[in-house]
């Protein structure tokens, strides 16, 4: 397990530390070596893509004085122009991370899945999920620490993971046709990195980002450092993770059958050794691409072709449960706590704290360089926020995006991204809350 | 079955319920899913017919027969797992249908439903016919792929097509099913085959029973079995001269079969076998005579798709066809029906068919038709989609091979 710590809120969903040994069993190789090694293990990957290198005469990347985009091999490195390349039960290791020998790597494994999940009693929608838990399981590392996750596609869509907000090696950013080709069904690819800077960061799937983020392939990774500046200035003792979430149930549920759908003909196609990558839509360049569109090929954004069909989430949650699913944050008179808040949508939220003014000491994992004192912190898409809550208020407080509109469980309110602050300590007390499903 | 070179779309609409004698309160608040389906085909036929009195009859026809236009409304019930559908929908007869309106309501029905079952109430398809083959029109060889109605002498393939039906289907397992429904045929007063007139639309006048195993094409699309079921269909009809009920017993099979594992390059074998058991006729003059016969009939066809880059682009079929009376000398039929589909756009299509039909001499002469050649070159325009879409498709993969709930109505409002 990885540094142990009183999470209350995310302790069932923290990462699974493994062993090097454990990893090597729990997952399949097709490596004929029994140790990961990215610069030089011979994987089929790694074979097909030094074939594609010969096949283009490609120069090597980073060559001396070829500065300028235009200076690359557009694609190279990329195996999504070859025409064979079913990757069921391959084990990728990308190039550009110190080998298994060379750093003392922390070892995890991590899966993308389809699962069902239910939000609150009553409404459940599939998702694609990490390790079939929603958010995805929480890391927690020390900053510098060396990180190996071995993420294993078990669905028969394609996936990547995308490390936001960690200043990784750019082959393990995790951007399909950018850094990286997408994890095939049944592949498993192995991300390597440093664990910087410190801060609540989290990860995200990026392949069909609106559909896979928003369900449900995203997770908390939070590097801790030794001197923490925001400890030093607020002693806290409990520290709370709360993703930040929008579904549109029924634009979910449409959307991943028509991509298991599709992706059934596109892996058949792959494993008969026969897919076009016009199929997927992909070019080595704009001029090919310019090209294909001259020569009658049909963008799928066109007149004609494209889909009126946008996300409009309608149920909200923190924790991948909606209100009064959501749980609790519990304090003590006199303690401090810290909240890290992430917006783990394509929604803008405004958290409001009844009863306390708490102060802001972190944005996007940073520490600020002043805290900020505020009662309603807001969280655009992509960003992180961590506060501080001090104890000087007992009762019971309603925590909420004061965005009302995602108060509502489809449409009826109260509901959605809502939670409490319950004061511990309280003894006897005139009025304890009950639930309230529609006022 | 959605084999049809363009599917078409069913729907329904609440808001004409809504006023209804027992209706209780309806909370406007609660938009059901819509569904708008239709399909608007129009075809120049070119024929030329070898008459059994010895002469050739051309004719060169604008046809828009079997366009339709469909609504269907569905929500879930209190519990969010079971669900209710209303259809409603118009269709085009042919010129020379004996409908006494230019407009046909085919689709009136109410239904509801489950994971594990289906239920139908009103007027919809009959379930007299197991395969959709690659033709232009539901009735291009109709006398080859229903069984016929045998209470009405109507010159009207809506009468054989569509008809009241009172039942359901049990989802045994995810692929397997279980129908049994009542039927109510239109009826004629068969005492006066002259008279075309309906006598009834609504006597409940028969049944039918039917297993079948179904993976939606959509989804299954590599080599092996897609479809096969086996029905039987029974109706109980005034005998032709007045007297006594007759019933009228038929056995079908089918079975569709992709041949190809390449979803690019697909090709398909369709079939469906009917066995009439009849109620005995002393000839085969009249539309009912010849629905009543002891008959087989074998239908089958060959398709190929074309789906560069997985988008479809065309289609070319050839269906071949053939029936025998039992109790009749030179009684037999058969038809070979090419046809080819290009796609212009997203429901839009350009069309093509021949139809040969050579008919034995004693059903030629009952029909005054020997043989007969006819060339269908159109175009069609097909709608399909949806609003406030909630509830969910049973023949998807998250419910077909994820076990997750919420399915919808079975072929209706998707």
């Amino acid at each position: 397990m990885s540094e142990k710590r009183e999470l209350p809120q995310s302790a069932a969903q923290t990462a699974e530390e493994t062993t090097e040994e454990s990893a090597k069993k729990s997952r399949p190789t097709t490596s004929s070596s029994s140790t990961d090694t990215p610069p030089s293990g011979p994987t089929r990957r790694a074979v097909l893509r030094s074939a594609a290198l010969a096949a283009t005469g490609g120069a090597l990347l980073g060559a001396a004085g070829k500065a300028g985009a235009s200076e690359y091999q557009a694609a190279q490195g990329s195996m999504m122009f070859m025409k064979g390349h079913n990757m069921i039960g391959a084990r990728t290791n990308p190039p550009g991370a110190p080998g298994d020998h060379e750093v003392p790597y922390r070892s995890f494994d991590i899966s993308f899945d389809l699962m069902e999940h239910e939000l609150v009693p009553g409404v459940s929608l599939p998702v694609f999920a990490f390790n079939k838990q929603v958010p995805g399981p929480l890391f927690r590392v020390q900053e510098n620490d060396w990180v190996k996750i071995s993420a294993t596609n078990n669905t028969e869509e394609m996936h990547t993971i995308h490390w936001h907000g960690l200043d990784v090696i750019y082959t393990m950013d995790g951007v399909p046709m950018v850094t990286q080709d997408p994890i095939h069904p049944g592949e498993t690819f192995v991300y390597r990195f440093q664990a910087r800077p410190a801060g609540t960061r989290f990860y995200h799937c990026h392949w069909s980002t609106p559909l896979h983020m928003m369900s449900a392939l995203h997770g908390a990774f939070i590097i801790d450092q030794a001197d923490d500046p925001v400890r030093q200035a607020f002693p806290y003792t409990r520290d709370y993770t709360l993703m930040l979430e929008a579904f549109d149930v029924n634009w979910t549920r449409k959307h991943i059958n028509e991509v298991l759908a599709g992706m059934k003909r596109v892996n058949k196609l792959m494993a008969m050794g026969k897919l076009d990558p016009i199929t997927h839509g992909f070019f080595r360049d704009y001029d090919e691409f310019k090209a294909a569109v001259a020569d009658g090929w049909t963008p799928p954004y066109v007149r004609g072709a494209a889909e009126r069909s946008t996300p409009e989430p309608d149920f909200f949650a923190i924790n991948g449960k909606c209100y009064p699913a959501t749980e609790k944050l519990k304090i003590k008179q006199g303690e401090y706590i810290r909240i890290r808040l992430i917006n783990g949508g394509f929604l803008s939220h405004h958290m409001h704290l009844h009863g306390h003014n708490f102060w802001q000491v972190a944005e996007d994992g940073n520490p600020l360089p002043q805290p900020i004192r505020m009662n309603t912190v807001s969280l655009f898409p992509g960003k992180t926020a961590d506060i501080i809550v001090y104890g000087d208020n007992p009762g019971f407080w309603t925590f909420h995006d004061h965005d009302v509109r995602r108060v509502m469980n489809n449409g009826i309110y109260p509901g959605g991204m809502l939670t409490m602050l319950e004061y511990e300590d309280m003894g006897d007390v005139p009025y304890v809350p009950s639930i309230a499903i529609n006022e | 079955m959605k084999n049809k070179l363009i599917s078409l779309a069913a729907g329904c609409s609440a808001a004409l319920f809504a006023a209804g004698a027992m209706a209780l309160e309806i909370d406007p608040n609660v938009p059901p899913e819509i569904s708008l389906g239709g399909r608007l085909v129009a075809t120049a036929n070119f024929s030329d017919t070898e008459q059994a009195v010895g002469s050739n009859k051309t004719d060169a026809a604008l046809d828009i027969a079997d366009s339709s236009i469909l609504i269907s409304a569905s929500k879930y019930l209190f519990n969010a797992g079971d669900y209710g559908y209303a259809v409603f929908g118009l269709t085009i007869p042919e010129d020379d249908s004996d409908l006494p309106d230019e407009i046909f309501v085919h689709q009136a029905a109410v239904g509801m439903g489950s994971q594990d079952y289906d239920l139908v109430l009103g007027r919809t398809r009959l379930p007299n016919t197991l395969v959709s083959f690659p033709t232009v029109r539901d009735d291009d060889l109709l006398a080859f792929t229903h069984v016929g109605n045998a209470g009405a002498n109507v010159e009207a393939e809506e009468d054989t097509i569509f008809g009241g039906v009172l039942g359901g289907t049990r989802y045994l397992w995810k692929q397997f099913q279980a129908q049994a429904f009542a039927t109510a045929r239109a009826e004629t007063d068969l005492t006066n085959l002259t008279n075309s007139d309906r006598t009834a639309r609504s006597n409940l006048n028969g049944a039918a029973f039917g297993f079948a195993y179904e993976i939606p094409e959509e989804i299954k699309f590599d080599r092996g079995i897609r479809y096969a079921a086996v029905g039987l269909d029974w109706q109980r009809v005034d005998e032709l001269a007045g007297g006594d009920d007759d019933d009228v017993a038929a056995v079908l099979a089918g079975l569709s079969y992709n041949l190809s594992d390449d979803p690019e390059a697909s090709w398909a074998l369709d079939f469906q076998g009917i066995y009439n058991f009849g109620a005995g006729v002393a000839n085969l003059n009249s539309d009912v005579a010849r629905a009543r016969g002891e008959q087989y009939a074998l239908v089958s066809a060959l398709r190929y798709t074309a789906r560069p880059q997985l988008q479809t682009d065309w289609q070319a079929a050839i269906t071949v066809a053939w029936k025998d009376y039992a109790d009749f000398d030179d009684a037999s039929s058969f038809a070979i029906v090419p046809s080819i589909a290009w796609r212009l756009g997203s429901g839009v299509e350009v069309l093509g068919q021949y139809r040969f039909l050579n008919n034995g001499a004693t059903l030629g002469a009952a029909e005054n038709q020997d043989r007969s050649h006819t060339l269908f070159l159109g175009l069609s325009f097909a709608l399909d989609t949806t609003f406030n879409e909630s509830v969910g498709a049973r023949g998807s993969i998250l419910s077909l091979e994820h076990n997750m709930l919420n399915p919808g109505p079975a072929g209706l409002g998707h």
